[in-house]
């Protein structure tokens, strides 16, 4: 009889841990945890730190200063590609670029797609419902001197459990005028996974 | 001096004239006088291009992955097991398997007063007809 109650208690415990076991922790967004293999925020964190790097220290930034008389760079950001074989938001990488032409105040930003349609409803908006000493008026944004555009690729060689994938990650600034591009930026990354 | 004068008018005429058509047609320099061609063309695209501006367009292609393939193989033939099953059950509450209670377990019911047997899904071979 002992037996079977140290049993029976020895499996309850069991079947409570066991449904105990799901845990959730907070970690550093720096720290590397890989888990499946494919695009994670490691892969984003490393491309956003090599783009904004890069892009902050080209010439082009000087070069449009000493030809527009000191005036700073105006950009908006526009269609990044995924010709990947994975879902990758380049969203989270791209933001981190924005990011850093507003803090370092280096370059200035003027927003685009549907947040400024939403800004022009705004204004519009405003044209009949706010007073007019505060009423936004039309026909007065910014105009950008350059667009931020972007692409991901992506090769895959598996074999069996074995797969190495290669991520190819490029964004490109190029003036709006005349169309020539000024900044390539290039982030590779190589993947090996032994499922 | 008489020689050059002549020829120096000619000069500043030929660029005021420059200069004026430059002003009447608003053309940069250098710029492409069939320009407006192409803003007719995307003036009208315009709209519908940049709504799409910071965002990802997602044109993703399926990578050739043995172990990928193989789930979706599994998980093809678990979706196509389940679908059977379902479909079974439907046939067997429509009445069409087990239809008989003395365990008949054909789709044909027997007549008792004709002496044969009839489909009970042909609405032509009802035995009260």
């Amino acid at each position: 009889m002992k037996r079977i109650i140290s049993f029976a208690f020895a499996l309850t415990t069991i079947v409570l841990f066991s449904n105990c076991s799901h845990k959730v922790t907070r970690i550093d967004p720096a720290e590397q945890v890989d888990i499946s293999g494919r695009w994670n925020n490691t892969d984003s964190r490393l491309v956003a730190e090599d783009m904004t790097k890069t892009i902050l220290s080209a010439n082009w930034i000087t070069d449009h200063m000493a030809s527009k008389n000191g005036q700073r760079p105006v950009v908006i950001v526009g269609f990044v590609a995924n010709k990947s074989h994975e879902h990758i938001e380049a969203e989270t990488f791209v933001k981190d670029v924005e990011n850093s032409f507003v803090s370092t105040q280096k370059v200035r930003l003027v927003q685009g797609g549907k947040k400024r349609e939403e800004l022009r409803a705004e204004k519009a908006d405003q044209q009949s419902n706010a007073s007019v000493s505060s009423m936004k008026k039309f026909g007065l944004e910014q105009g950008a001197d350059y667009i931020l555009q972007g692409s991901i690729n992506s090769i895959v060689d598996s074999h069996k459990r074995k797969k190495v994938v290669y991520y190819q990650t490029n964004l490109e600034l190029t003036n709006i005028e005349t169309n020539e591009v000024v900044w390539i930026g290039e982030k590779k990354i190589a993947k090996y996974v032994k499922n | 001096m008489k020689k050059v004068l002549p020829s120096f008018f000619a000069t500043v005429i030929i660029m005021l004239g420059c200069l004026s058509s430059f002003s009447q047609t608003g053309l940069a320099p250098d710029q492409n006088p069939n320009y407006e061609a192409s803003l007719a063309k995307y003036m009208n695209m315009a709209d519908s291009l940049n709504r799409w501006h910071s965002s990802t367009q997602h044109d993703m292609y399926k990578a050739i992955d043995w172990l990928a393939d193989r789930k979706e193989a599994r998980a093809d033939r678990r979706e196509f097991r389940r679908q059977l099953r379902l479909e079974r059950a439907r046939w067997y509450n429509s009445g069409f398997y087990y239809n008989d209670y003395r365990g008949n377990h054909n789709r044909y019911r027997y007549h008792p007063f004709r002496g044969h047997y009839y489909s009970p899904f042909n609405r032509f071979d009802y035995w009260w007809r």
